[in-house]
Parts: C-alpha cells; sequence; structure tokens
C-alpha cells in the first residue's frame, strides 16, 4: 500500500482529451529540410450528418491537418507541435506517405525515427504520393471520414497480398540483394456527370520502384501486374484476354495465386525460374465465344498463361535494363539458396542481376464460368465454338 | 520443510531461463549468428544440462543438503568462500535483471517515469514476495508462467500469416564461428537454470526435474527466437533492443486489433517481478547458509534489495551497458555453473554424508 503512494505522481499520464492522434504522416523535401505534414481526425465532428460529435473539438472538418519545416523529421514534428493544444501521438499512425521528391533522394533517414521511438509502430502502410506527399492529405476523399482511412483501406484491399508496411521497407533496405517497392498513389478528380459535381479522390497509380533507397521510376499496367505476380503479392488479379474465334474479349479473376522463384547454377552462373500458379473463374464474357464448347476452356487458359508470362517478362525487362531495381528479390533468393555462390557475386550483384535468365512458367486453371456457360445476351446462332 | 513443490520448482528453473533472456539476447544472437538461433539454443542448453549433471553428482551424496550447504558443511573455509561468490554472481545478476526490467519499462512504457522510482516498486514488491520464504513466489510462479507460455503459443498461431519461412536461410551462414558464439553469448543466461539446486534440497529438486525445467525453458526459447526471425527477418532483429517485443506488436487479426502488446507484457511483468524476487532470495538464502546465526533471510531481504536497486543504477548507467556486459558475461557463467561445479565434485568425490 506505500508503494502505490508513488502512483500519485504518475508521470506518464495524460488525459484522453490532450491528445491528438495522428492517423497519416506525409513526408516531403522542402530544399534540403523536410516537411511533415500530419493528420488528425476530430472525434467532435465525427457525428451523424447535422449532428456533431461529442469529442470536445470544434469546427466542421472531420480531420485537421497541419505541416511543419525542420532539418530532421523529429525537428518538423517540435515545430508541429507548438501549433497544437494537445500532445500529438503517433501510436496510432496507421499511413506514412512518402512525397516523390523525397523518394528521389533517399527514404533511410525516415526509417530510423519510425524504428527508434516505440510510439511508431513498423506495421504502418508506407506509400509514395505521386507529387507533394501532402496532397492526398487534403482530399476529399468522400467515401471515407478522413483520407487517411481511405489511404489504409486502397493499401490494405487494393494493392498487394501482403501490403507494404514500414517493416518490409527496412528489411529490403538492410537486406543484401532486395531492393523495396511501395504502391503509389495520386490524387484525381472523380467524373460524375456534372463537372460542378467533381470531387478529389485518391487512387492508386501504380508502383514506385526503388534503387537502395532512392526511387528508381515507376510501374503501372501490365508491368505493375507482372511484378506483382513475379513477387506472389498479386491480389485477385484481372486478366483480359482475346479469344481465339470472334470480337470481345474474356475477363478473368484469379483469387488463388502463388509464385515461387529458385535459382539454380549452369555453367557458373545463376538461372532463375519462376512458377506461377493461378486458379480463377470468367467473371465476364463479352465476346461470342461459347467457352462450354470442346476445350475452348483449356485453349483460355492457355491464352491467360501467354498473358500472364508476357506481363511478368515485361516487368523483368523494366527491372532489369532500366531501374536496375531488385524488388523481387533475385539476389536474396541467391543468397538463401545459394549461399557460396552469392559470397562471390555479392560484390558486384548489380553487374550480374542485369544479365541473368529467367525462366517464367506460369500454370493457369479457370475453375468456372460463373453462373452462366455461354455469353450472355448473344443468340446461339451468332456465338463461336 | 521446504513447502515448494517438484512442479513449481520446475516452473522457477524454467522461467528463471526464459523470462529474461527474451529481452535483449534476440538481438544479440542475431547479431553474431543471423539466423541460426534455432540450433544455438540447444548448444547453449546442452552445456547447462551439463552443469545440473555436475551439481547433481555432488548433491546427490549428501541428502537433504541444497547445492551450497553442501559447499559449507563440507569444504569448511573453502566452501564459505565459494558461497559467498556465488552470492555475489546473483547479486550481479539481480542488479543486471532489474536494470533490464527497468529499460525497458522506461523505454516502452513510462519514458518520463524516473527509473529509479521503477527499480525501487519493484524491488519493494520482490522484497515483499519473498520476505517470508519463497512459497508464495513459487506458487505465483505455478500461476503465471503456464499462462504465459500459452500466450507464447497463441502468438505464434496469430503471425503464423506473416511468417518468411526463407529468413530460417541459409543455415550455418556465419560457419561454426557464428554457432559458437551464438551459443556462447546464449550460455550466460540460460546457465542460470543451476538456481535451483543452489535453493533446494534433494526433496525437490534432482537431475531428472532440471533437465525437465531445462527443456521446457528451452522449447519456449526456441519458439520466441525463431519466431522472431521468422516474421522479421535476422537483419532486422539484430538491430533492435527488444526484438521479441517488437515481433508480438507486429500481431494484427483485423484492422483494429492490433494492440496485443499490452496483453501479453501483463503477462510477462509479473514473471520478471518474480525473477527479481527469486534472485533477492537465492542472495538471501546464500547469505543465511553463510550467516544463519546472524541474519536470517528475512531480515535480509530488504538491505539486499536497497543494495540490488542502488547497483543497477550504479553499475549499468546506460542501456547498453548491459548488452556489452552480455558478450563478457559467460566467463561468470561458466565458472560457477561448470568450473567451481566441477571442481567440487572432484574434491568431494570420495565423501559421503551419513544415509538419512
Amino acid at each position: 500500500m506505500a508503494a502505490s503512494l508513488f502512483l500519485s505522481g504518475c508521470w506518464d499520464r495524460r488525459e484522453i482529451n490532450d491528445v491528438a492522434f495522428v492517423v497519416a504522416t506525409a513526408i516531403d523535401k522542402a530544399g534540403p529540410r523536410y516537411r511533415v505534414m500530419v493528420q488528425i481526425p476530430l472525434p467532435g465532428q465525427m457525428g451523424t450528418l447535422g449532428q456533431s460529435g461529442g469529442g470536445g473539438t470544434s469546427g466542421t472538418k472531420t480531420f485537421y491537418v497541419d505541416s511543419a519545416v525542420g532539418d530532421t523529421i523529429r525537428e518538423a514534428n517540435s515545430e508541429l507541435q507548438l501549433a497544437m493544444s494537445r500532445r500529438m501521438s503517433f501510436a496510432h499512425m496507421r499511413v506514412l506517405l512518402i512525397g516523390e521528391d523525397l523518394a528521389r533522394v533517399g527514404i533511410s533517414p525516415v526509417i530510423d525515427v519510425n524504428a527508434r521511438i516505440p510510439q511508431n509502430r513498423l506495421t504502418a502502410f508506407m506509400l509514395v504520393v505521386k507529387g507533394q506527399g501532402g496532397s492526398v492529405l487534403n482530399a476529399d476523399a468522400p467515401m471515407e471520414r478522413y483520407p487517411a482511412e481511405m489511404i489504409r483501406e486502397l493499401a490494405g484491399t487494393q494493392t498487394m497480398k501482403n501490403p507494404r508496411r514500414i517493416r518490409d521497407v527496412l528489411h529490403a533496405l538492410i537486406s543484401d540483394g532486395l531492393d523495396p517497392v511501395l504502391p503509389a498513389i495520386s490524387v484525381v478528380k472523380t467524373e460524375p456527370e456534372g463537372e460542378h459535381d467533381a470531387v478529389s479522390t485518391i487512387r492508386v497509380a501504380g508502383y514506385a520502384v526503388f534503387r537502395g533507397d532512392r526511387l528508381a521510376g515507376y510501374l503501372e499496367g501490365g508491368a505493375a501486374e507482372g511484378l506483382l505476380w513475379a513477387m506472389n503479392q498479386a491480389k485477385n488479379p484481372v486478366i483480359t484476354v482475346k479469344p481465339p474465334k470472334g470480337e470481345g474479349k474474356i475477363t478473368i479473376q484469379f483469387p488463388q495465386t502463388d509464385a515461387s522463384l529458385r535459382v539454380r547454377m549452369r555453367q557458373g552462373q545463376p538461372v532463375y525460374s519462376l512458377r506461377i500458379r493461378a486458379t480463377g473463374a470468367v467473371i465476364e464474357n463479352e465476346s461470342n465465344y461459347d467457352l462450354a464448347a470442346g476445350e475452348n476452356m483449356e485453349v483460355i487458359e492457355r491464352t491467360a498463361k501467354r498473358v500472364i508470362e508476357q506481363e511478368v517478362y515485361q516487368a523483368l525487362a523494366a527491372l532489369q535494363h532500366r531501374f536496375h531495381a531488385d524488388p523481387i528479390g533475385y539476389g536474396d533468393a541467391l543468397h538463401r539458396q545459394q549461399y557460396a555462390v552469392w559470397r562471390k557475386l555479392r560484390t558486384h550483384w548489380d553487374e550480374v542481376y542485369t544479365k541473368v535468365h529467367t525462366v517464367v512458367d506460369a500454370e493457369v486453371q479457370v475453375e468456372n464460368t460463373g453462373n452462366v456457360r455461354e455469353p450472355m445476351g448473344i443468340p446461339r446462332k451468332e456465338l463461336t465454338e | 520443510m521446504e513447502k515448494v513443490s517438484r512442479r513449481q520448482a520446475i516452473l522457477i528453473g524454467s522461467s528463471y531461463m526464459f523470462i529474461v533472456t527474451i529481452i535483449n539476447l534476440p538481438a544479440q544472437v542475431a547479431q553474431v549468428d543471423k539466423q541460426g538461433a534455432w540450433y544455438d539454443i540447444p548448444t547453449a542448453a546442452a552445456a547447462a544440462a551439463l552443469s545440473l549433471c555436475l551439481i547433481w553428482a555432488v548433491m546427490r551424496r549428501f541428502p537433504d543438503q541444497d547445492y551450497l550447504a553442501v559447499l559449507v558443511n563440507h569444504l569448511k573455509l573453502a566452501g564459505r568462500m565459494l558461497v559467498l561468490l556465488y552470492m555475489f554472481f546473483f547479486f550481479l545478476i539481480s542488479s543486471r535483471d532489474l536494470r533490464l526490467l527497468v529499460d525497458i519499462v522506461s523505454v516502452s512504457l513510462l519514458p518520463q517515469t524516473p527509473t529509479l522510482l521503477i527499480g525501487s516498486l519493484v524491488v519493494f514488491s520482490g522484497a515483499m514476495a519473498v520476505r517470508a520464504g519463497i512459497e508464495v513466489a513459487s506458487r505465483m510462479a505455478e500461476l503465471f508462467y503456464p499462462v504465459l507460455a500459452y500466450a507464447v503459443v497463441f502468438m505464434l498461431v496469430c503471425l503464423t500469416k506473416d511468417f518468411h519461412w526463407d529468413f530460417l536461410q541459409p543455415v550455418f551462414e556465419n560457419g561454426w564461428q557464428g554457432w559458437l558464439r551464438g551459443s556462447w553469448v546464449l550460455f550466460g543466461y540460460l546457465g542460470e537454470v543451476i538456481v535451483l539446486p543452489l535453493i533446494f534440497t534433494d526433496r525437490t529438486f534432482d537431475l531428472k526435474r532440471g533437465l525437465v525445467a531445462l527443456g521446457i525453458g528451452t522449447l519456449m526459447l526456441e519458439l520466441s527466437f525463431v519466431g522472431t526471425t521468422l516474421v522479421l527477418g535476422s537483419e532486422i532483429t539484430a538491430r533492435l533492443m527488444y526484438p521479441v517485443y517488437e515481433q508480438v506488436r507486429q500481431i494484427i487479426i483485423t484492422d483494429f486489433l492490433d494492440r496485443f502488446d499490452l496483453f501479453i507484457i501483463s503477462l510477462w511483468m509479473p514473471m520478471m517481478f518474480l525473477k527479481i524476487a527469486f534472485d533477492l532470495y537465492v542472495v538471501c538464502h546464500a547469505g543465511e547458509t553463510l550467516f544463519h546465526r546472524v541474519a536470517p533471510g528475512r531480515h535480509l531481504t530488504f538491505p539486499v534489495g536497497l543494495l540490488t536497486v542502488a547497483s543497477s543504477m550504479w553499475l549499468f548507467r546506460r542501456s547498453v551497458d548491459v548488452i556489452r556486459l552480455n558478450w563478457n558475461w559467460t566467463v561468470f557463467t561458466l565458472v560457477f555453473a561448470l568450473v567451481i561445479p566441477a571442481c567440487s565434485l572432484v574434491l568431494l568425490l570420495f565423501r559421503r554424508a551419513p544415509a538419512r
């Protein structure tokens, strides 16, 4: 009981209404310095339409955004704190955004403060913003209460099987033979019928590939899909194929995917084999190709296989020859599977990497055609078999 | 008469080598042997098993006496000197453990609270727990340790989706040197399992139970160390101060069920309190063995506790000092866990106490 007397001091006590919970941080370069922008939800404004909440804050917006500049990230945070009546808490920060300028200069300095301070969590999602990092924090993002929530949902559901967290970027930065890759987002306008109804929203716009800790470039479209296939991070990928006969296209979605990368030595050189397995279903057939007839499904599977392999080769070409970056982890695979060879090649791996050959083998199974067999809405006589 | 059951003794021994080892050591083992912790731990455990065998070989000749009593009663002045050294050794262990606990609480939970106050409160609780003997603390261990063990397994089940099995490759990346260095730094902590024969007689402790305690502790350490490697990888693990704590922070079940670290800490913390309580008890028990006519053990707990607080702050000025000590700490453990028991076995080989 005597010991409990000391609890009256309670040095670490903080009332909840004296805390500002930062849910997203965006970091940009401001000349040689850093600009840190934070987004703080305002619980008082988060009641239903027409009512205010009871959180002790005032105004109409559901979030508060502010930024400050400093020589280091911590210094910028300290500057931000000077303009806040509540103590910032980063314990609930779910999203860390890196502006394009900062990404090109190097992201290593950002990682240290996020790992060193125990309040920060390595499980926060990390993304690159095309343009100014802070621009997305001011987007309207009408689907969610505040933009950080939309970014978090986009990162968690629309990017990869295992969305990139600070922990993954840290691992890539300090490991041999692996470079980070992050989803890239940008602010776009919605396209409703009336132009005056357009609002700003946030969109996933490809993937930012890093060489070391510096942004090397972006992969978009088919190359981006190919990168995800190769990394075993394709989340419900969708492929559109042209049938061998007839007009129109067929769309296939693959809820189950798996990729494995093996390396073996051939005449003293590493040769990689990337085996991809994909199981999916037809989700749209706007062609007149009858999938139920004969061996048409097998034909479509072979076509899908070619499309996947093409996308992967497209990604590999960009990574090896344009970006000289290794987000798939060729070096890491060599390190783990052929350590003796890695020890010899690691000092000039950058050179070797651009010349390694990969054999991509995709195994595709289209299990079903959904609720219908033949294309709906097309008379039988117009179907091609 | 001892009121500690054999099961409680096993749990004490197992927790003694597990609770503190998981704080900093995963990082240091990863630093020297990357992902090789899974074979470093059994190697260190084998050396700890040897120390138990040596001590048991002495104890079985002298029924109803713990190892310290055997040294004092049968090696006379030399035995007293050895017991004094053991007292000093466990005093250092208690200072180190207190410093580790204070650091992790200060860094992760209560950064503004003075460390001296944290340490004092912990020692005060520990001293109160063992003031009248070890029975209360052993019952608490019987309550908390199984719950903590289940929590460790639960934690690993939750983290299964974050496992990267390739993080365990390549095997033997740093060769036999990495293996030896990893085992070296681990033995400094695993060797503390010798606490059992120091405080219990053959009525409570025997070799079989000592090895069971060692086996359970080794299994718990394997789960923790390997789990950390599978989730974080050896590169990140090697750079963290508290890698197992960081591993727990990776648990995410749904969007908003991701704060299990406090739950696990709430289970681990009482065991840490108990570890420090047991450390105090060992020191007081050694003092009572030496000076039983002058100082019954219960009169020593608070003074020893105060000294522990002071020495933990004085010997370890900053948190990295304990980490630096870990590299050399194994020398002490080797002496007290292997060298002294081996020498005492040789000296007492042909002596035997009268039958019980």
